[in-house]
This record gives structure tokens, C-alpha cells and sequence, in this order.
């Protein structure tokens, strides 16, 4: 039964959420005009416009390469996100507070888990082996990197961490930090420590990587599950439980490898919107990336398209995967596949990809925590 | 109000995952994942740069393949960087120091790019 202070707030909610998209308009023109001034004045110049360069290291370059239209896109883009990103907050408060109190079912007590010790050995041993898989030969392209210093331009907290190239020396102690964090994290019975060194060697690696120019999304959801990792260590050694441990950052990992396919769903329909996948767009990737598998794949238009749009499809759909376990079923098996194809058909990885590597994380059972 | 460390963790890694979202910027470690996010057709200006090594032959060979701890896509973004800022030739001189060439090799440096829906290939610098 619909009440008076229901609809009350309903037109609350409806009246702050069109007030929400008018500012949105308001604020094309000045974001119009922030753009012209971005792009006139140079890096030098102080103020707020050099924060500007600080967060977008490469605009020094793509103002050289790309039209004033190109960046008038991507600030009315800056602009949507603020404001889509205002109103889904408006929407969860709305509804989990005064619209819809039984909205909050859907998300309590998801971090409210544990999992039985039997089970830890093996995802430690298979995560720092992934890790292993990805740094084994670190110190053979160390070695080449420092032919190049000259190029070496870190960027983001790589200006505090590693502000010029190390040493030979020096990357030799990350290197044999790295292998030994992930040897004594396997093999030790005290872990949280060196799972935590591997963590911080493993970011020092990616610093020296990415100083060269280019950041390596690959490599993302292995750092998310090495950065948490090291919260259930410690929490699981920390008391002698018998025969579970708190798996809340176990959860949190789990929500961070959904989260970043559904990052990379919704990039594309912010981004691009259907002209991603209604378009010959997967055809033209295909063509650029010129591998044989995918030249042939080129030749189906139908079937570029309707794979395209299962990728979206599939990468928006992971959001479900912490809080509805059965769909691991059908959305790993299409990860895998999704990775493996990105690799044969446009090159993009290796035969190992650390991020199917992290579905381990969906693989062991968590049960409700019990209330003392 | 009290926090303990657990909503902390959470609350700072499930807001730090999104704010590249927000910001339409990598804030390593935590990402924006907008790998082949436009469409190709939709970005002016297409271009890939390619840095190969010539030898007295005639022959080349992609200068990643020489582990040298750089692939193809870091050595299309520093050619890109360095030719933009017109500082190709120190782009090139800094790989011949490097050591890595023997005498009688040079470095090339070539820009493919789409020029109406046509790819051309401008080789920009042999060293």
C-alpha cells in the first residue's frame, strides 16, 4: 500500500535526482571553457592547472596529437561520471534508508564470512605461484631497462618511490626480495609478513615497468588480491580459531576482481556507448592486432557483432558474482574464454593471464560468520 | 561512531577502485580499465610507431625482440612521446648508446597511421 509520506519521498527523491541532471547541462558550457584553458596554457604554469598534468601525465603529448574536440569529449565525459556517480549515491540512499529499508537484504552480511583453515594452504601457494609466473625473469628485463634510463619518467607515486632508475644492485635486492617474500609467504608457517614485503616488491616492479611509458592493466587484479592477502594472513594467525578464520578480505578481493570486469563493461558503454559492439568496431580491433586467428574472425560481421556484445554483457554481469555464488558456473568459464581469445585473436597478454589466475579466490567455499 | 580495521580496508579499497572510473585516470596501484574502450573509428587520430633495427643487408628485426625489457607497446610510447616533443633524435641516440646495436646497424623509427580509413606508414628517422 502506496502512503502519503511514501510518495513524499519519492517526490523527494524524483525532484533532487532533476535537479541533479539540470546542474549537469548548467555545467557543459563552463566545463567548455575549463577545457580551452587547460589546453592553452603549458605544464609550467602553476595552480590548479598543473594538478591538471600531475593527474593526466599524458595530455603534455595528446594535446599535441588530438583536436580541442577531442578533449571537450572526454571533460563533458569527466562531467556525466560526476554526475551518474551523484545519483547512484542518491538512489542507494534513497532507497536503503527511506524508500526501500529491504533493499539492504542484498548486501548485508556479505563480508560476514569465514572460511575452514584446510583451505588456506592452497590459496596461498596459488597465488604467490601466479605471482611467481609474472616475476620469475624480473631481473632479466631490469637488466635491459637499464640500458635506458634515459627514458625512465615515473609518474603518479612512482615521483616519491622511485624517483630515478636503481642501480643494478639495487633492482638485484627487489628481484631476490620479491622470490624470497613469495618462497618464505609458501613455505613458512608465519605468513602475513612476508606477504606483505611481496606485495610492496611486487609494487616496486610494476614503478620500474611503468616509468617507461606504459601501465600494464594485466597485472591489476593480482595486485588488488597481493595488497588484501596480507589482512586475512594476519587475521587468521592472529588468533588460534579452530577450524575457520574471518574471511571478510577474502570477500573484499572477491569484490575487487568483480569490480574491475565491471569497470571494464561500463568504460565501454560510457566510453562508446552500443557503437561498441553495434558497429564493425571488433572488426577493426581485429584487423589492427593482424593475427591469423583473427583475420579469419574479421571475415563474420554477424558474429563480431554478437560477440562484442557478449563481452559487454559478460563484463557487467561480474558485479553479481560476490553476492550470487552459483553464477561463477557460467561467468569464470567465460572469463577464461574471453582471455584466452583476447590472446589469440588480439595478441593482448600471454597464455597466462593473472586475471583468470584470481578466480582462485572464487573456487574455495566461504560460510556465514558465526555471532558469539 | 566507531571503525575498526576491517571497515577501513573495506571502505578504502572499494573507493579507491573506483575513483580511476571517476577520474578517467590510472591512479596506480588501482586502475582505469579502459583497454580497447573506444572504438577505433572514433579516435581521431589512430597511429602505432614501431622501432626497428636495420642491418647492412637491408634486414630489420623489431627492437623488442632483442630482450631488451622494453615490448613493442613501450616502444610505441616512448617513440611517441619523444617524436611529439621533436626529440626524436635523442630518442635515437640514447637506443645507440645503449650498446645493444653492432656498428654497421641502424635505428629506424616508423609511424603507421590511418589517413581516411587507409593505413600509411611514414618512416620518420633512420639512424
Amino acid at each position: 500500500m502506496i502512503t502519503s509520506s511514501f510518495l513524499t519521498r519519492s517526490l523527494l527523491y524524483a525532484g533532487l535526482s532533476i535537479v541533479l541532471w539540470i546542474l549537469y547541462f548548467q555545467l557543459l558550457d563552463v566545463s567548455a571553457l575549463l577545457t580551452h584553458d587547460i589546453l592553452s596554457s603549458s605544464k609550467a604554469n602553476k595552480g590548479w592547472i598543473s594538478w591538471v598534468h600531475e593527474l593526466y601525465p599524458r595530455l603534455a603529448v595528446e594535446k599535441l596529437r588530438f583536436p580541442e574536440s577531442f578533449f571537450l569529449t572526454k571533460a563533458h565525459q569527466l562531467l556525466l561520471r560526476f554526475t551518474w556517480t551523484s545519483q547512484v549515491l542518491l538512489t542507494y540512499f534513497s532507497f536503503s534508508v527511506f524508500l526501500f529499508p529491504r533493499f539492504k537484504k542484498i548486501y548485508a552480511g556479505l563480508f560476514d564470512t569465514c572460511i575452514q583453515n584446510k583451505y588456506i594452504p592452497y590459496i596461498t601457494t596459488l597465488l604467490y605461484t601466479s605471482l611467481l609466473l609474472v616475476v620469475y625473469n624480473a631481473i632479466i628485463e631490469f637488466n635491459g631497462l637499464l640500458y635506458f634510463s634515459a627514458f625512465y619518467h615515473p609518474v603518479g607515486i612512482g615521483k616519491l618511490l622511485l624517483p630515478c632508475l636503481p642501480s643494478l644492485a639495487i633492482l638485484w635486492v627487489i628481484y631476490g626480495t620479491l622470490l624470497t617474500s613469495i618462497a618464505t609467504t609458501i613455505f613458512l608457517p608465519k605468513k602475513w609478513f612476508s606477504a606483505s614485503v611481496a606485495a610492496l616488491a611486487f609494487i616496486y616492479y610494476q614503478l620500474i615497468l611503468f616509468g617507461f611509458g606504459k601501465y600494464d592493466h594485466g597485472f591489476s587484479t593480482l595486485t588488488y588480491a597481493l595488497l588484501v592477502y596480507p589482512f586475512f594472513l594476519w587475521k587468521s594467525e592472529k588468533k588460534s580459531f579452530d577450524t575457520t578464520s574471518p574471511a571478510w578480505s577474502l570477500v573484499l578481493i572477491q569484490c575487487l576482481i568483480a569490480l574491475s570486469y565491471f569497470y571494464c563493461g561500463i568504460e565501454k558503454l560510457f566510453t562508446s556507448g552500443a557503437a561498441w559492439f553495434y558497429s564493425d568496431n571488433l572488426e577493426q580491433h581485429l584487423l589492427l592486432h593482424d593475427t591469423a586467428l583473427g583475420l579469419s574472425l574479421a571475415q563474420h560481421e554477424v558474429l563480431c557483432r554478437w560477440l562484442s556484445f557478449g563481452v559487454v554483457c559478460m563484463q557487467c554481469s561480474f558485479i553479481v558474482l560476490p553476492f550470487y555464488k552459483k553464477s561463477r558456473y557460467v561467468l569464470l568459464p567465460a572469463g577464461f574464454i574471453f582471455h584466452t581469445a583476447a590472446w589469440l585473436l588480439l595478441d593482448a597478454g600471454g597464455w597466462f593471464n593473472p586475471w583468470w589466475a584470481m578466480y582462485l579466490f572464487f573456487l574455495f567455499p566461504l560460510q556465514p560468520q558465526e555471532t558469539k | 561512531m566507531t571503525f575498526n580495521i576491517r571497515q577501513i580496508v573495506i571502505f578504502f579499497f572499494l573507493l579507491m577502485s573506483f575513483i580511476p572510473f571517476l577520474l578517467m585516470t590510472d591512479l596506480f596501484p588501482f586502475m582505469r580499465f579502459a583497454m580497447f574502450a573506444e572504438t577505433v573509428r572514433a579516435i581521431p587520430q589512430k597511429e602505432f610507431f614501431t622501432v626497428e633495427v636495420l642491418n647492412a643487408r637491408g634486414g630489420s628485426q623489431s627492437l623488442s625482440e632483442r630482450q631488451i625489457g622494453l615490448d613493442d607497446s613501450h616502444l610505441n610510447y616512448l617513440a611517441r612521446r619523444y617524436y611529439y616533443n621533436g626529440q626524436l633524435d635523442f630518442f635515437s641516440t640514447e637506443l645507440k648508446k645503449s650498446g645493444l646495436l653492432k656498428d654497421n646497424e641502424k635505428i629506424t623509427v616508423t609511424q603507421k597511421i590511418i589517413v581516411n580509413g587507409e593505413w600509411q606508414k611514414h618512416v620518420l628517422l633512420i639512424k
